[in-house]
């Protein structure tokens, strides 16, 4: 009772005052009463806060009209209004707010030293940021990865500068691209991968160096690249970035957020880069730069479902126009043995998505779909290729008792394959695309040994129709000390994988040398094996420095490498009579200071070798030292910031076209370095610019062999096809655009503009 | 006896300087309020973001910032990445997949969320009356710590006058 009598006695103290009244009533949501509900007068003193069974009362108000307002964090407030008179000294009014979907947002300060990313697994993944990117923008992602350590987008041809990912060491074909988690690079596509994803709509990046989970199959011998685009949800509502360089190059990503309906969320990306102003620095007649035109689209869908359950749908589509050459080559030469040139037509189109079962138990579908057509010409050689892979995956996430997180899963994919050249053309010449199937089934189980220990065991058995039954084990295991200062990754697992050469061995298609398979190509099968020690340090002046140590080991069983060795003007492709290896070290520093300077300097150190017939050689094109830094310093809150970035490459053993060849057999030490500063106005508007390459390096002029005669014209071969030294060509080569170790890009400056309207 | 003693005392003297912030959950709340009402600060960290585990380590051990919490505040520590629900004034708040192994706990994007995507630490402060005074994103050191708790008493003082 008294909890009762009491309002009623308050009340009627307030008669006792002829010119005040009071204001009472209940405040309740979902007709559950609403505690700590605030319930104020309108620019005035007045307010009070509801009692756990929702009743409030505000007293001694003087007589007039006022606004009440009711709120609560989490709902939307109500405004009513109510008079206070003589006749009407007491007003009862309840409230009844509805949930909210908007957050406290509007107050939020922010700060430098922040994450908004994970690196937890026992899988050492390594996440980076957009902000990471953009102190070095360039224009896709393939271009980025130079800023990550033991990464190296390399380019594979002078000419027509198409480029794959190596990781650690090892080459585009071992290393996976995904978007979303999902599988949508296979062969004849690494760089379209990760060109054409506008920069403002990516969250985070991951790197997995050595084999990943068992979740994406075996192929990924080097490592895997994840990027993972914005929720709807987290993007903004608009995003430019405009770049353009010293150059002539241009480069535009446009990110826009729409709503449809109340339930569904769309995000639209379009990247566009043109850079169309031949410049031959070197004097050897050729192109420096390819000539790009690239127009890339990316639409996400997301929807809205009951118990948070996951659905979205993703598509992107690229068109890219490139050719590289002899300066005058126009598009009329395109084929002929005229003017040498390289135009390669690319278009290609994906989709993919997840889907979250309305069932009990976490099952996810997730299915990925792309068909990447390439239409090219090197020289007078047509290569001319269709490829379209099918991809479909369901997954169970369970967890059992405290101790196991399970994943079951089921995938399928299908390829299919066709070109031009000998490699789908059945005995008798006819046309035979091939077609793979590859379903598999895996398991995993996360183990939570105790707070401190965790275990990952994998186990992956897929059946390709053509080689037949792959089984890939896994295992990964991680300590973390009790403090989590200190962590210790151990991981090992296999590798299998089919050799293309056509899709992935740019040099087998350009025509400059004959291709020979001295017999059937088997799968290429490895084990491989990693420790990982990672050590977090806060000093007492509130900076944080943090270790990061790698030692990795690949023993290949078998290994199809291509031999440009043994006859300058074939390439042999075999199985491997021996085995290869890949080890090394690398290190990682990462220190943020309170006065706003971060760095993340990395080295690698790395040894890769072929052991055939007892003697062992190493891989070409493989330095055995890299480093890399990103150093970045904010001005306090002047909107000033200044990034300092850079990689040095220690020597490579480079491709030579015989003995008499007078190029150099090892590349250079070798650095480019890049300074950038950026101003922001408001939360709005950024302005960015600096040099690249300020030590303006370039590879020697000398790289492409013969530029003055690239159709061979004047080469003169002997009754088996070697090329005979002549007063014209003494060192007797032929025309070859294979030996490239760096871009062959000097000087420049560039400017950059960055708008961003959240909402 | 006279060791023990001492021991006793000892302990006694060592909790009375123990220099640490008491967490208490989202539970505890709502029920400390009602029995005394003081201002909140809410702690949204996870397990992998360094720069939580410096400001818990550097931060909410400094003396100041230690005893300016303890005498007047509740101090509440939520992990982003919790799986639990919580409910929080009524409203039942539950962990949020964003696919691919990852995703945040709806309270932790209530109330860190800036331009659409959370941030680690996000430090919030509350007033006993359960309305936002402030909120920040990144690490805030104990000089830092303590101005924002300030300029929220402020806050609320002119939020009273308006």
């Amino acid at each position: 009772m008294r909890p009762f009598l009491l309002p009623v006695f308050s009340l009627f103290s307030f008669f006792s005052y002829a010119q005040t009244g009071a204001i009472t009533g209940k405040v309740t949501s979902g007709g559950q009463p609403l505690e700590f509900a605030n319930v104020v007068i309108k620019s005035s003193a007045y307010g009070n806060v509801a009692r756990e069974d929702g009743s409030f009362d505000i007293a001694k108000i003087p007589f007039g009209t006022y606004s009440i307002i009711a709120s609560a964090i989490g709902y939307e407030s109500q405004t009513k209004q109510i008079t206070l008179s003589q006749e009407n000294p007491v007003v009862v009014t309840d409230f009844s707010l509805s949930e909210s979907s908007a957050t406290l947002e509007e107050v939020v300060i922010s700060g430098t030293m922040k994450e908004v990313s994970r690196l937890e697994s026992p899988v050492p993944v390594e996440v980076y940021s957009p902000q990471f990117f953009k102190a070095n923008p360039t224009p896709s992602i393939f271009e980025s990865l130079q800023n990550v350590n033991g990464v190296r987008p390399q380019l594979n041809c002078n000419v027509c500068n198409t480029g794959d990912i190596h990781i650690n060491g090892l080459e585009g074909p071992y290393t996976m691209i995904l978007i979303d988690g999902m599988p949508i690079v296979s062969g004849l596509s690494t760089v379209y991968g990760l060109t054409g994803i506008p920069q403002s709509l990516i969250e985070r990046v991951e790197i997995v160096k050595g084999p990943a989970s068992t979740l994406y199959g075996s192929e990924a011998v080097g490592g895997l690249i994840n990027i993972i685009t914005k929720k709807p949800s987290a993007a903004p509502a608009v995003s430019v970035d405009m770049m353009g360089t010293s150059w002539g190059e241009v480069n535009t990503d446009v990110g826009l957020k729409f709503k449809a309906g109340g339930k569904a969320q769309s995000l639209l990306g379009i990247n566009y880069f043109n850079y169309q102003n031949p410049i031959d620095n070197n004097g050897d007649g050729f192109t420096d730069v390819t000539l790009q035109d690239r127009i890339s689209f990316f639409n996400k869908w997301s929807f809205d479902r009951g118990e948070n359950r996951v659905f979205t749908v993703a598509a992107r589509y690229v068109y890219e126009d490139r050719w590289g050459g002899e300066m005058r080559w126009a598009p009329e030469y395109r084929g002929g043995d005229q003017v040498y040139g390289e135009s390669i037509y690319t278009s290609r189109w994906e989709m993919l998505g997840v889907y979250q079962l309305p069932v009990k138990e976490i099952i996810n579908f997730q299915f990925s779909t792309n068909g990447h057509r390439q239409n090219s010409y090197y020289g007078t050689t047509s290569y001319s290729a269709d490829q379209y892979i099918g991809f479909g995956q369901v997954t169970w996430n369970k967890q059992a008792g405290k101790r196991h997180d399970l994943l079951l899963g089921a995938a399928y994919r299908f390829t299919y394959y066709d070109d031009n050249t000998g490699a789908t053309s059945g005995v008798e010449g006819e046309n035979n695309p091939s077609v793979t199937n590859l379903p598999g089934l895996f398991a995993q189980d996360e183990i939570s040994i105790n707070s401190s220990n965790k275990l990952l065991l994998g186990m992956r058995y897929d059946y390709n129709s053509v080689h037949g039954s792959i089984f890939s084990p896994r295992i990964n295991y991680k300590w973390s000390s009790h403090n989590k200062k200190n962590v210790v990754r151990l991981s090992a697992g296999n590798g299998y994988r089919v050799a293309n050469v056509f899709t992935e061995d740019h040099a087998a298609l350009t025509g400059a040398r004959q291709v020979v398979f001295n017999e059937a190509l088997l799968p290429e099968t490895s084990w491989n094996g990693n420790v990982n020690y990672v050590k977090k340090m806060y000093t007492r002046n509130n900076t944080y420095i943090g270790l990061d140590a790698t030692a990795f080991y690949t023993y290949f069983q078998n290994r199809i490498i291509p031999d440009y060795e043994t006859d300058p003007n074939k390439i042999i492709y075999s199985n491997l009579d021996g085995s290869a290896v890949s080890k090394g070290i690398s290190l990682n520093l990462d220190v943020s200071l309170e006065s706003g300077l971060s760095m993340l300097v990395g080295g690698t150190m790395m040894d890769v070798s072929i052991t055939e017939n007892g003697v062992t050689t190493r891989q070409l094109l493989t330095e055995r030292f890299s480093g890399v830094w990103s150093i970045g310093y904010t001005f306090g809150k002047s909107g000033f910031s200044i990034d300092y970035t850079g990689n040095l490459y220690g020597p490579m053993r480079l491709p030579l076209l015989g003995e008499l060849d007078n190029r150099a057999p090892y590349s250079p030490w070798w650095s480019v370095q890049n300074i950038q500063v950026t101003k922001t106005f408001g939360s709005d508007w950024e302005i960015y610019g600096g040099v690249k390459n300020l030590l303006n390096y370039t590879p020697p002029a000398n790289s492409i062999a013969r530029p003055f005669d690239p159709f061979d014209k004047n080469v003169q071969f002997d009754g088996n096809g070697q090329v005979v030294p002549t007063p014209d060509n003494p060192n007797a080569l032929t025309f070859d655009p294979n030996y490239v170790f760096a871009p062959n890009q000097g000087i420049r400056g560039f400017l950059g503009v960055r708008y961003l309207l959240n909402r | 006896m006279r060791r023990l003693l001492f021991c006793i005392l000892c302990f006694a003297f060592s909790n009375s300087l123990a220099q640490q912030v008491d967490w208490i959950g989202f539970e505890k709340l709502q029920e400390s309020l009602r029995k005394q009402p003081r201002p909140v600060l809410i702690f949204v960290h996870t397990s992998w973001c360094r720069f939580c585990a410096m400001q818990l380590e550097n931060t909410f051990t400094d003396k100041d910032v230690v005893n300016e919490i303890q005498s007047a505040y509740y101090a509440v520590s939520l992990d982003a990445e919790q799986k639990d629900d919580v409910s929080f004034l009524k409203k039942r708040y539950r962990y949020k997949p964003a696919g691919s192994g990852s995703g945040y706990h709806e309270l932790a994007e209530f109330l860190g969320r800036k331009d659409g995507t959370l941030a680690f630490p996000t430090t919030v402060i509350l007033s006993a009356s359960l309305q936002p005074l402030g909120q920040f994103q990144g690490f805030l050191n104990a000089s830092n710590l303590l101005q924002l708790m300030e300029n929220a008493r402020i806050t609320e003082l002119n939020d009273v006058i308006k």
